[in-house]
């Protein structure tokens, strides 16, 4: 972070000099700077008060998200056109609008073409651009860096070292090993080596399909609470409020994934389309966890990536039929309990370039582990439990080491106590207990 | 209160007054109630806020508002109002004057003692805190500026407060209570020690209700002040001794301090000061007087509190600028002019290349030129322009008017706009290798450079093909042969010089200009080479200007910083100019400059256009004069000379200015108005104002009066002594020598007898009436000379009044009166000793020795003596009566001139707007016309026609009313009324000459065929950093966000303005580092 303390980082002028990120959606000033069609806007803003009856200049302005002085010739248009009447005077030089019977009319027809309602949307052209200027690429990641993500959990700097430049190829990534090594946990954290927020539009157009791409289940608003100066920059003047600043993505599918979630999914009711995984995870990770247990069949969704991961871009398909072709800028981990050679051919193998394998943990980093879980539940650890375990578990019945071992155990423990009533103690029955249940159930009696 | 005494015409708003408490010679004091109802006292300072008495009052209050103490009176607001200066301060109950009338009337002879001891301990104290802390004294003590409050006393009435410590004129000082002022102040040079004269004097009038002197106008009050012993008989002999020590002619002489007077006082017992009393009691002053200042008041504190925090300051600003290490001659050191030969002159080709905005404008004055000087209506093949702007709107601008020769032909521009960022999509991966990912998705919407350095470059480098093509084009066709001789058949000069002049003309401000001018360079010389042109000159004349946008202004100041520190890296680093692979830039060895003499010349900060694009004019007149005039050989001589050329990392830099003559117009009404105000204050207003018996309120004086007598020695001791002198002289020089030969040849038995014929020998009939001449020559004959010198200096010191620019007229009149005044109270004084004599003489009428006779012919002597004197002082003032009547003579010129600006439905309004102009005007008048005809007197009373003084002024008031746009050419006019403009980058080191160019001129209805002067200050050899860093007042984070608008990112800039400094900045740059350092790893 460069942080320049300086009168000038006040001015406007600057902001884009001293501001770390390196695109910016500059504030429409007109409808035609917006690259949306006036009637879409005018529809927008008509749906939005058959919705809510009535509302502010300034509130209608902030729900479909464009500036003031850009919706509010709009309005008063719309009004001298009758759709929309002055119910009363709101603050601020503005009025609370309402619709006409025949706003009411419009509105209606509007919604039959399209239900959407919220957001205006960003033409595909300025969202393709965008993607490009916060490439995931532009971001060197340094093992400075890596060291800070990875600093709370228990990672060998061997490893790191592997996952430093695969990392930085912004490509693919398989990350294999056995399970309850954590796997997931290190995939997660690598979005996290990706300092920089990311403006995205909350909606996308092309063709007058409106396709959304916000998604809180995968974006997060930067820094509302935690960065001030992050919170000032949301609400911060010149930037077009179509476009939200979001912490770099991860979006995270198990099990669940279906060839669906990679298309444009058009709802003919509303006439909405959602956009695919991979847009909403453009300029962030994708991450496919549990690769090969999917309904799908692992190579028909490996066959699915190939030409996106060559071409760095997606072929996309609107309910117009149009195909659209998308960006495809992200870092795709696939994450697997099976041997990548079992999964895939050579083919697919040489278009993901990174390999890592995530390894058992060494005894020592097993105590390690037995250590931070004991100060996580908060109760004494004793190095004689772990002795105890590996003695009279693991070693008889040739038990592998796991990572998640500690965690789950500890939890079994307390988990006991708190059901007893007994303080939370490493104590031998207590685990013996614990193992009993545990592998029981994990190793199905073996 | 209705019946309100001439309410004030101004009000102030939220203040309702309430009644007038006072009048002075400098306004009137009201009580008023404040918002919230507090009575607070309200000062209506006399006339305009230009008016002198306004402006003295101002800086007055300038000096003292800052000041805090417990018996100042404290101040609420200080404000201009229509004009007139108001001045909000606390309501005191009353003046040390109205206890001592109440006093009176309670059947006491002044203010008890004990009681005005202490008024005057608080008094003392506030006038020492303010002498000893900030150095300033009062000047202006008075009962009635002793305010009460509570018992205690505040010290008001700032208005002639002065700094002690700046002194830089005698006249400084603004006005005086004659009765209270102490000597110096009159001589104008006040001291430490002159506010205790004035409470010396204040204390025996307030105790004892009688003045120590008695004069009753100014003028004789400036007499005793300066001269006599003060009257002290009223005082007890305890006072007595401090008073008289308080009223020392000589301040070294008084206490050191106001309190050390009020503690002697104090310490005064009623026994009778003995010599071993006078040293304790001072002795006790001074030790009294250490404590206050050794003692750690509240104030002390707090002073140390400050000190210590602007120290850390002062720290922390050492870590954010930088510091150039200091040049041995910062100031441009003047050269003499090299001399050339003169001879047939014969142009080279010159190609002129413009960039941005800057460029466009200075390209189309020359343009205008050319067809102004040259007679040119089309472009010169030989002399091309080429403009490069991202804006087409600006370079459409550019060409208009240029089929008529007065802008840029459309052909001669070049287009390389800006596109969206969506279309250079497909360069992407090459663009992004030298331009910031920053800029590429962020051009903006308007698709301008916004003044963004790199983008300037980006569009240059988008359109590389078709802008070096065309500037191949451009530079193939100037050195063309039949381009030559049809630039000659054009316009009749002949283009048979051999090389090539490439001007390349930008600001380094903006962002095109900023961003393409480098790479420009850098092309032409290649292409220049590839033409195999050997002796090409390219010359860049890079400007800086800022508008008045702040924050516009400072990207301005940056950039300009980031262009001298590329242009410097490049020519200085150790691998030169890269080129431009991309676009086939070739590249250029180490040491290899961009430009073969660069200038960079300043515009000006913060300008407005109109003064911008006359600072663009100017330079395009240089330009001019350089490619086409025999100037080019004088200012090539100048950049071919060896001192400080272009050796290390300078720079070169010009200013210009032209002498010529201005069109005519008619006046605009503002212009009248002033012309008629100023008009009006030379010929002073109404002089009944003048009356001279104010010497108890504070009023402008005579300034120099007191100088003048000291000059003249018009007092009427030396006076009289002088006229002795003469006499005696007349008498062969030494009296009693001749007085005995006259006794030896006497034969005279009585003293009558011998009284009779001396008294003949004095030409007196009877011998009650006064000697009428001394051996046959009359008394007025004898003392002539001394007449006819002090009549001279009268006159001298009267009428040069009137060319001063703060007296005039007016002025003159006032020190006439002053002078009268003075003359009657030196005749008064002179009569009073002559009837001393006289008395004498009656007396001497027994005996009959010759010391007797000796002693009568001496008295007869002082009596000529005298009679010769007040005959002086007599004529003087006839001669002064009849300077009234010349002085009346010039007031009718004024007056005359006068009527013809004043309209009759005008009314004579006189507005702040018109006075501040006024003003402005008479400074332009003093300065061009009315210094170099030896004043306004010589003028007024000169033969020059009433035609040409309105023609002078209202000449006057058109310039003014043209440099009002900008108030930056204004002052630098002011300061260089001589004709050459001052070294533009001062501070920076360097050199400079003088030059003067000759413009050939076609222009009609010049007179005669007179060519028209260019003044050109050409300097070089000025250090590059230095300019640099007081580009950006030396801080270092300005240089941190210079690096981040880097015209490109594949040069590892190493900033050469800091390296050549001696202090590399480590932590902020490794900062602003770090973003190249990781596009490289990308990239």
């Amino acid at each position: 972070m460069v942080a320049i303390e300086s009168p000038l980082a006040d001015s406007p002028l600057f902001s884009p000099l001293l501001a770390d990120e390196e695109f910016c959606p500059r504030e429409p000033l007109t409808v035609e700077e917006t690259g949306v069609s006036r009637v879409l806007l005018e529809g927008l803003a008509l749906k939005l008060l058959l919705q809510v009856g009535s509302a502010a200049g300034r509130e209608i302005g902030r729900r479909i998200c464009l500036p003031f002085g850009l919706i509010e010739p709009l309005l008063s248009d719309l009004r001298s056109r009758q759709l929309m009447f002055h119910e009363r005077q709101a603050p601020l030089n503005d009025y609370y609008y309402a619709l006409t019977d025949s706003g009411r009319d419009r509105a209606l027809a509007a919604t039959k073409s399209s239900a959407y309602v919220g957001p205006a949307p960003v033409p595909l052209d300025d969202y393709v651009l965008s993607v490009e200027a916060q490439t995931i690429r532009a971001e060197a990641v340094q093992r400075d860096q890596l060291v800070r993500a990875f600093a709370d959990i228990s990672v060998e700097p061997a490893l790191l070292d592997v996952l430093g430049p695969a990392v930085n190829s912004g490509a693919g990534l398989f990350l294999y090993g056995a399970p309850g090594n954590g796997k997931t946990t290190l995939a997660k954290r690598i979005t996290g080596c990706f300092g920089r927020n990311v403006w995205i539009p909350h909606a996308l157009i092309e063709d007058g399909q409106i396709i959304k791409l916000y998604d809180t289940a995968i974006h997060t608003p930067a820094a509302k609470a935690d960065d001030f100066d992050g919170g000032a920059r949301l609400t911060e003047e010149g930037v077009d409020p179509r476009w939200i600043k979001i912490r770099r993505p991860t979006a995270i599918v198990g099990g669940e994934l279906t060839m669906d979630n990679l298309e444009i999914r058009h709802d003919p009711v509303t006439n909405v389309s959602e956009a695919s995984l991979q847009l909403k995870s453009n300029c962030g990770c994708l991450l496919i966890d549990d690769f090969g247990r999917q309904r799908v069949e692992p190579t028909e969704l490996l066959n699915r990536w190939i030409i996106p991961l060559e071409n760095r871009c997606d072929y996309l398909t609107l309910a117009s039929g149009k195909k659209i072709q998308a960006p495809f800028d992200q870092l795709i981990i696939f994450s697997t309990n099976l041997e990548p050679h079992e999964l895939a051919d050579e083919a697919f193998l040489r278009r993901i370039p990174y390999k890592v394998e995530v390894t058992d943990p060494s005894v020592d980093e097993f105590r390690t582990l037995f250590r931070s879980g004991c100060e996580a539940i908060g109760c004494a650890y004793r190095p004689e439990a772990v002795d105890y375990l590996l003695q009279k578990h693991y070693h008889p019945r040739k038990m592998p080491l796991r990572r998640c071992h500690a965690r789950d155990l500890l939890m079994q423990v307390r988990n006991f106590c708190a059901y007893q009533g007994l303080p939370v103690e490493l104590r031998p029955d207590y685990l013996d207990r614990a193992v009993g249940a545990y592998f029981t159930a994990l190793c199905g009696g073996g | 209160m209705s019946d309100l005494p001439q309410q004030p015409e101004v009000k102030l708003p939220g203040y309702d007054l309430v009644e007038k408490i006072g009048a002075g010679g400098y306004g009137e004091v009201w009580s008023a109630t404040a918002p919230g109802g507090i009575r607070k006292a309200v000062k209506f300072v006399f006339g305009n806020e230009y008016d002198k008495r306004a402006t003295s009052e101002m800086h007055a209050l300038e000096k003292i508002k800052a000041v805090r103490h417990p018996f100042l009176l404290s101040l609420d607001r200080i404000e201009v109002v229509d004009g007139r200066l108001i001045v909000v301060s606390e309501l005191a109950d009353g003046s040390l004057r109205d206890r001592f009338s109440e006093c009176l009337t309670l059947g006491m002879p002044g203010i008890p003692r004990a009681e005005l001891l202490g008024y005057l301990s608080d008094a003392a104290d506030a006038l020492d805190f303010i002498s000893e802390r900030n150095d300033l004294a009062h000047l202006d003590i008075k009962p009635e500026n002793l305010l009460l409050v509570a018992g205690h006393v505040k010290v008001a009435d700032f208005g002639l407060v002065k700094s002690l410590s700046n002194q830089a004129q005698a006249s400084l000082v603004g006005g005086m209570t004659p009765t209270y002022a102490a000597p110096e102040v009159f001589r104008g040079t006040p001291t430490r020690q002159s506010d205790q004269y004035s409470l010396a004097i204040l204390y025996q009038e307030m105790l004892t209700g009688a003045l120590p002197f008695s004069g009753v106008n100014a003028a004789e009050l400036t007499l005793q002040h300066m001269k006599d012993d003060p009257e002290l008989g009223y005082l007890e002999d305890g006072d007595r001794f401090a008073v008289s020590r308080a009223l020392a002619k000589d301040p070294l002489h008084r206490y050191e301090s106001a309190k050390a007077f009020v503690e002697a006082l104090r310490s005064a017992s009623d026994t009778a000061p003995s010599f071993g009393a006078e040293t304790s009691t001072t002795a006790a002053c001074r030790a009294s007087a250490r404590p206050p200042a050794s003692k750690p008041s509240r104030h002390s504190v707090t002073e140390v509190f400050e000190a210590d925090a602007g120290e850390a300051f002062g720290n922390a600003s050492e870590m954010t600028t930088m510091r150039p290490p200091a040049l041995a001659n910062a100031t441009p050191q003047e050269v003499a002019a090299p001399v050339i030969d003169a001879g047939p002159f014969a142009a080279a080709p010159a190609v002129f290349i413009g960039i941005g905005g800057s460029g466009a404008r200075v390209l189309r004055a020359l343009r205008s030129q050319m067809h102004e000087h040259l007679g040119a209506t089309a472009p010169l093949a030989s002399a091309p322009m080429l403009l490069f702007d991202t804006d087409a709107q600006s370079l459409a601008s550019a060409s208009r008017g240029g089929e008529r020769g007065l802008g840029l032909d459309a052909t001669e521009t070049v287009t390389l706009p800006l596109r969206r960022p969506q279309a250079y999509r497909e360069k992407a991966d090459l663009l992004l290798r030298w331009l910031g990912r920053r800029w590429l998705y962020n051009i903006p919407r308007s698709l301008q450079t916004e003044g963004i350095r790199p983008l300037g470059r980006l569009a240059l480098i988008d359109h590389a093909r078709q802008a070096f093509q065309r500037l191949r084009a451009v530079l193939t066709s100037a050195i063309d042969e039949n381009s030559r001789q049809a630039s000659t058949e054009a316009v009749g000069l002949p283009f048979d010089q051999p090389g090539l002049r490439v001007y390349v003309v930008a600001s380094t401000a903006g962002g095109s200009g900023s961003g393409m001018s480098i790479d420009v360079a850098y092309a032409v010389r290649s292409i220049v080479s590839r033409l195999g042109v050997d002796d090409a000159k390219i010359i860049g004349v890079m400007t800086h200007s800022t508008f008045r946008e702040t924050k516009r202004c400072e990207l301005a100041r940056v950039n300009s910083y980031a262009w001298l520190s590329e242009f410097e890296g490049l020519r200085r680093g150790e691998e030169g100019y890269p080129g431009d692979s991309g676009v086939g830039l070739p590249a250029h060895e180490p040491g290899v400059a961009a430009f073969d003499h660069t200038y960079f010349v300043p515009l000006g900060d913060q300008i407005d256009t109109p003064a911008f694009e006359s600072a663009a004019d100017e330079i395009a007149e240089y330009l001019f004069a350089d490619a086409f005039t025999p100037g080019q050989r004088l200012l090539d001589a100048c950049r071919e000379s060896s001192d400080g050329g272009e050796t290390g990392s300078t720079l070169r830099s010009f200013a210009i200015r032209s002498r010529d003559s201005q069109s005519e117009a008619e006046p605009t009404a503002l212009e009248r108005a002033a012309l008629a105000r100023v008009l009006r204050r030379w010929a002073g207003g109404e002089s009944t104002a003048l009356t001279p018996n104010k010497v108890q309120t504070t009023d402008q004086m005579v300034h120099g009066a007191v100088a003048f007598l000291g000059k003249t020695q018009l007092d009427s001791s030396t006076l009289a002594s002088n006229c002795r002198s003469l006499i005696e002289a007349s008498l062969g020089g030494d009296a009693s020598a001749y007085f005995d030969a006259k006794l030896h040849s006497d034969d005279s038995s009585t003293l009558d007898e011998f009284a009779t014929k001396m008294d003949r020998s004095f030409g007196i009939v009877n011998s009650d009436s006064p000697p009428r001449q001394v051996r046959g020559k009359s008394i007025e004959s004898i003392v002539e000379p001394i007449t006819t010198r002090l009549a001279d200096e009268a006159v001298c010191w009267t009428l040069n009044r009137v060319n001063d620019t703060q007296e005039r007229l007016e002025g003159a009149s006032r020190a006439i009166l002053w002078l009268d005044d003075y003359l009657v109270a030196v005749d008064g004084d002179l009569a009073k000793v002559a009837t001393n004599i006289e008395t004498e003489r009656v007396r001497l009428t027994t005996g009959n020795a010759n010391d007797t006779r000796f002693k009568l012919f001496r008295l007869r002597l002082d009596a000529a003596a005298l009679v010769a004197a007040r005959t002086i002082a007599m004529r003087l003032r006839s001669r002064l009566q009849s300077l009234r009547s010349e002085l009346d003579t010039l007031r009718s010129v004024v007056v005359q001139l006068d009527s013809m600006f004043t309209d009759e439905s005008e009314a004579p309004s006189v507005s702040g707007e018109v006075e501040r102009f006024s003003i402005a005007v008479e400074q332009r008048l003093q300065a061009d016309y009315l210094a170099a005809h030896g004043g306004l007197l010589a003028v007024l009373s000169g033969e020059t026609p009433t035609e040409v003084l309105e023609a002078m002024l209202a000449h006057a008031a058109q310039k003014v009313s043209r440099e009002e746009a900008s108030t930056v050419r204004a002052a630098a006019d002011a300061a260089l009324a001589a004709g050459f403009a001052a070294p533009p980058l001062a501070d920076c080191g360097g050199v400079f000459r003088r030059l003067t160019l000759e413009q050939p001129s076609r222009r009609e209805g010049l007179d005669g065929n007179q060519n028209e002067l260019l003044l050109v200050t050409e300097m070089s050899g000025v250090s590059l950093p230095h300019v640099a860093a007081s580009l950006i007042g030396g801080r270092r984070d300005y240089a941190a966000f210079a690096e981040r608008i880097r015209s490109r990112r594949d040069i590892a800039w190493n900033d050469p303005v800091i390296s050549s400094f001696e202090e590399p900045a480590k932590p902020l740059f490794e900062t602003a580092g770090s973003q190249p350092q990781a596009t490289v790893l990308i990239g």
